[in-house]
């Protein structure tokens, strides 16, 4: 169908109203309270046009399009119309702009200096309304309300959750909830729609949660960006939701390997992130939903993974733990032959030795490699990954000799830490390290009927004492520096291990580990010191001061250090170094070698499974760059669905906590490495995939464009 | 669908209500016969459950917040509340599929309509086609000055103006000489500006301005240019608010200046409210036939301003350039001695006199 706006010739679909026909032509009408994905009402009166053979001016967002219609956009009474409407707008809109969040971003200030309107001739005062904070992220500030009703139609119309309305008050019109009951119990989904299509800065995501130095899209989806990987959390929690598993971890396995053993284990950073702790505290349990999903899963996603012609390059990974394997994957996928090369008997680095049975099973780890590898072969006659374990590579640089293309060293962090202290080196004292793998390679000690002392306060410490209880110990207790509030491992974890029977120690110096009094050169007891104050001095020394009459000496047959662990044999790899034995490589991974990459703990330190995953992708992408490639290396596992607008009104149990899976008793678990966390079951996904804001619904709502766009 | 409203668009005019209570069976009949779907009355009135036993299944009797009147009128808005939605107007009555007919109207003889003057204890029965002048003489007023027609027609006319109209409203009022038209314009825009519901500018923003100037006005703040802005918007809002509420409004305020520019401007322009109506004009005078220098004006305290002068046994006087006009002091004379003035001022002593009994 063709129009004439201001002259021109105009194209427009049968439907469309004439504002809709002018933007989609480049032609700019002022407008506030239409807007592109809702309704139109006709309310602020700036759309004008004239229409020839019509005596009054009317507004285009609610006059349709006709065949031959001629439109006059900037016509003298249209314009008197759309001036007037600004200036009653701006009489009762409080003049500080510069004071307002929304300032450079609103609406109405930019339409206004388009206009180049003042309301000077009228009553100007605005309507002082206080600032509502009491709401967990959304803030009120109704005093900026133009009562454009935009957010009153997405809450009703778009979502169908029906929380806003137009309010009468005692001093006038305002946008609330029906009774003024707080956003929760009028039943908000906190989706942000409101806050999404607001023109101006009445309805806005809570002053200072959003971290400036972020993009906006990373502030809205905080899970997304709060994982290192940056899986797309709500995408794949929809499709828990739904029931559709596969597809589920699918979304994972967009951005990870190890959709499993992260569900496992994952350290889950993006719950930490997670809106829902602003609202009742606890987060959707979004790392179990990712093992609800991935034990469901049934790979009919494999047939879209990437799979590029082979390059004939050929990449040396040295380390088997997740950051290797997965730029192995990553590498493979992109063309490139790989061979990994593992000094232990199995892959799986630290999720194979570093972490105890009962929370990652060998099972779990060996499906997800096998995967793995047949993803990387596909339809290949060959396998484009060779694993070669029990080969310890000294001299990284040799593997560029031997004709590789590339070599990514990513040993991880295999030598566990010995303070030394009185007595160390008696008989009886372990290394975590040591003992958790010899836990898991069936080589451990026998700890029945012994008394065991772990020393530490991070997750490692509670592994080994875990594993020592599992093991027989008759007592395990657990001693550590920090206070209990300042200790690194979880709550969780301090709690399941005191239902197996841990005793902890908080705030403790180690003074000695003694030797029996028979003078047998093995651990008789373990002395500690209660501390009463823990600081740092001007120098940023630690400074710990002990409390009197506080030592305490506790009988023990094995002293488990669990202290903190570093690479194992990178002096002499030939590469530069940092804080001693860790490896120095930039945002890329690249290290002083050419061509040489090295990724995950051995470069940052002990950090987490995820957070080695992510080094590994960001490697293999540069790893294919420098052999010719282009560096993509995202996929699409499983289509993007549009999400569903309508998100209707808080059902019941909504603000409800996480749902809590099925534990085994604690005295079925303490004697044996069974997992004893039952994943979700079909109901408890769902119902805690409900719980998910959809923060990311938000970034599907068009944001209209300014007239600077135009 | 077709609703019968009988919600009172003006509290002081409940006709439909006081024809509906006259005889509930009749109404119901007549409610059936207009095939309406549902009727809205105030909530809390007895009349409703009388009416819904009436009614039967057929209609819905809607209970309404009786402190709004005109939105009710509105067939868009009142269809809302059949949803349990708030009466929002999305039209004006008569471009939507909803109608929304008035109570007084179906209850109505043919080719008579029933009137609640201002004041008044009970409506009239009139013609249906009247004129100003034959309004002036149903109401019985000597001194009229002006007959305001209220909701949906918003017209002010002339007492003498002969000219034949239909009445479409349930309220009217015939203004004296003792009425000030400014305040009684203020009156009507201060009840839209409460009525409306903030879904256009032109009906919220528009009132808004519309009643502050005038409150400015007959608080003595008027502005030289202000009836000039009120010509200005009044034409714009008539043509561009979305619903007949706003669009009321500017047709009375352009009817009330038509007739009556010359007194509203005098408030500003010459500082005087012809009718002595608006408190902020009145002077406050101690007459000094009445004084009888009893002191007890002074002794009490009763100003906060000190702008009484004078000591016992000389007649009191106001000082008016200290004088803020609270009237705080009017009921402290036993004798009556201060009273109010408006345009008229009484004769008084310019600083207190000795007191000469007689």
């Amino acid at each position: 169908m063709k129009l004439t706006i201001n002259g021109a010739e105009v194209e427009a679909r049968e439907g469309q109203n004439v504002l809709e026909a002018a933007l989609d032509a480049g032609i700019y009408i002022p407008h506030l309270c239409k807007h592109p994905d809702l309704e139109a009402v006709g309310g602020c009166r700036l759309c004008m046009v004239e229409i020839e053979g019509q005596d009054e001016p009317v507004c285009a967002c609610k006059t349709s399009v006709a065949e031959g219609m001629v439109v006059n956009t900037t016509g003298e009474q249209a314009e008197r119309v759309r001036k007037l409407a600004m200036e009653l707008i701006l009489a009762t809109h409080p003049a500080d702009c510069t004071g307002c969040p929304k300032y450079g971003k609103c609406e109405l200030q930019s339409m206004y200096q388009y206009m180049g309107v003042s309301p000077a001739r009228w009553r100007t005062k605005s309507r002082p309304v206080a600032t509502d904070e009491s709401n967990p992220l959304i803030t009120h500030m109704f005093t900026r309300c133009i009562r454009c009703g935009r957010c009153v139609r997405a809450c009703r119309e778009l979502r169908g959750a029906g929380v806003l309305d137009y309010q009468r008050t005692e001093d006038g019109i305002r946008i609330g909830t029906d009774g003024s009951v707080s956003l929760q119990e009028a039943g908000c989904r906190f989706c942000g729609a409101c806050i999404e299509v607001c023109p101006t800065g009445s309805i806005v995501d809570t002053l200072n949660m959003f971290d400036e130095n972020k993009s906006y899209a990373d502030n809205v989806v905080p899970c997304r960006s709060g994982c290192p990987a940056h899986v797309d959390i709500p995408r794949y929690l929809r499709h828990i939701r739904n029931g559709e598993y596969t597809r589920a971890a699918a979304v994972v396995r967009e951005k990870v390997p190890f959709p499993e053993s992260l569900g496992d284990i994952c350290v889950h950073s993006c719950q930490d992130a997670c809106k829902r702790n602003e609202l009742n505290g606890t987060p959707v349990s979004v790392c179990r939903l990712k093992r609800a999903a991935a034990v469901r899963d049934t790979g009919d996603w494999k047939a879209n993974v990437r799979h590029e012609p082979l390059s004939g390059k050929r990449v040396a990974v040295v380390g088997a733990g997740p950051a290797g394997l997965t730029a192995a994957l990553y590498c493979a996928e992109k063309g490139h032959k790989v061979v990994v090369f593992e000094a232990n008997e199995k892959v799986g680095g630290q999720m194979r030795y570093g972490i105890p049975a009962y929370r990652l099973p060998d099972a779990t780890v060996d499906a997800e490699v096998a995967t793995i590898l047949e993803i990387a072969q596909g339809d290949d006659a060959e396998p484009r990954i060779e694993l070669r374990c029990g080969e310890r590579i000294a001299e990284p640089k040799a593997l560029l000799d031997q004709g590789f293309d590339a070599v990514l060293v990513a040993v991880g962090t295999h030598d566990g830490t010995v303070l030394p202290m009185p007595g160390h080196d008696f008989e009886g004292v372990l290394r975590n390290t040591d003992f958790l793998k010899a836990a898991r390679t069936g080589d451990a000690p026998d700890l029945t009927g012994k008394r065991v002392v772990v020393l530490g306060g991070g997750n490692v410490a509670y592994d080994c004492a875990r594993t020592a209880v599992r093991l027989g110990a008759a007592s395990v207790d657990v001693a550590c520096l920090e206070a209990q509030d300042a200790m690194t491992s979880t709550p969780e974890e301090r709690a399941e291990a005191a239902e197996e029977g841990v005793v902890l120690h908080d705030a403790y110096a180690f003074t000695s580990i003694n030797e029996t009094e028979d003078g047998s050169g093995k651990v008789g007891s373990m002395t500690i010191h209660k501390i009463e104050r823990f600081y740092f001095d001007e120098n940023h020394r630690a400074v710990t001061e002990l409390l009197d009459g506080g030592e305490k000496t506790i009988d023990a047959d094995c002293v488990i250090f669990a202290v903190g662990q570093k690479p194992e044999g990178t002096a002499q790899m030939g590469l530069e170094l940092t804080h001693g034995p860790y490896i120095v490589a930039d945002a890329e991974g690249k290290t002083s070698v050419e061509g040489i990459w090295s990724a995950g703990d051995c470069v940052t330190g002990t950090k987490s499974v995820i957070a080695a995953i992510a080094a590994g992708r960001t490697c293999a992408s540069a790893i294919d760059r420098a052999l010719g490639g282009d560096g993509d290396i995202d996929e699409e596992l499983t289509e993007h669905d549009a999400p569903e607008q309508w998100v209707g009104h808080a059902p019941e149990g909504f603000y409800d906590d996480a749902v809590q899976p099925e534990f085994v008793d604690a005295q079925m678990r303490k004697d044996n490495f069974d997992t004893f966390e039952c994943p979700y079951t079909d109901h408890e996904a769902a119902c805690e995939a409900s719980r998910c804001l959809q923060c990311d619904l938000r970034l599907t709502i068009s944001t209209p464009r300014l007239w600077n766009e135009y | 669908m077709t609703i019968i409203n009988f919600m009172p668009v003006h509290r002081q005019a409940p006709v439909a209500l006081w024809l509906l209570k006259k005889d509930v069976a009749a109404a119901a009949e007549k409610i059936a016969e207009a095939g309406a779907q549902a009727v809205l009355v105030p909530a809390g009135d007895e009349v409703s459950a009388a009416l819904a036993d009436a009614l039967g299944e057929s209609c819905r009797v809607i209970e309404c917040d009786p402190s709004l009147g005109f939105v009710y009128a509105n067939g868009s808005a009142a269809t809302k509340m059949l949803d349990g939605e708030k009466p929002l107007p999305s039209c004006c009555e008569g471009e939507g599929d909803d109608r929304c007919l008035s109570g007084s109207e179906l209850l109505a003889a043919k080719g008579k309509r029933w009137v609640w003057f201002d004041g008044a204890d009970e409506p009239v029965e009139l013609d249906h086609v009247v004129s100003a002048e034959s309004l002036v003489a149903a109401a019985g007023v000597d001194d009229a000055k002006a007959v305001g027609i209220g909701y949906p027609s918003g017209l002010l006319l002339r007492p003498d103006d002969t000219s034949k109209i239909e009445l479409c409203s349930d309220y009217v009022r015939v203004c004296t000489a003792k009425n000030c038209m400014a305040k009684a314009l203020l009156d009507i825009c201060t009840l839209y500006r409460h009525e409306s519901c903030g879904r256009c500018v032109f009906g919220y923003e528009g009132s808004h301005q519309i009643a502050t100037i005038l409150a400015d006005i007959c608080r003595k703040k008027g502005k030289p240019g202000d009836l000039a802005l009120l010509r200005d918007l009044c034409p714009v809002m008539q043509a561009q608010c979305l619903c007949e509420q706003g669009r009321v409004l500017a047709r009375t305020v352009q009817s009330f200046l038509d007739l009556f520019e010359g007194e509203i401007m005098q408030h500003t322009t010459k500082k005087v409210c012809a009718a002595g109506e608006c408190q902020a004009f009145l002077t406050f005078h101690i007459l000094a036939s009445k004084c009888q220098a009893c002191n007890k004006c002074v002794d009490s305290d009763v100003c906060e301003e000190d702008a009484i002068l004078g000591r016992p046994r000389f007649i009191h006087v106001i000082d008016q350039k200290a004088c803020s006009q609270c009237g705080a002091c009017l009921d402290i004379c036993d004798n009556g001695a201060i009273v109010t003035a408006g345009a008229v001022k009484p004769k008084c002593p310019p600083k207190p006199i000795p007191f000469k009994r007689k």
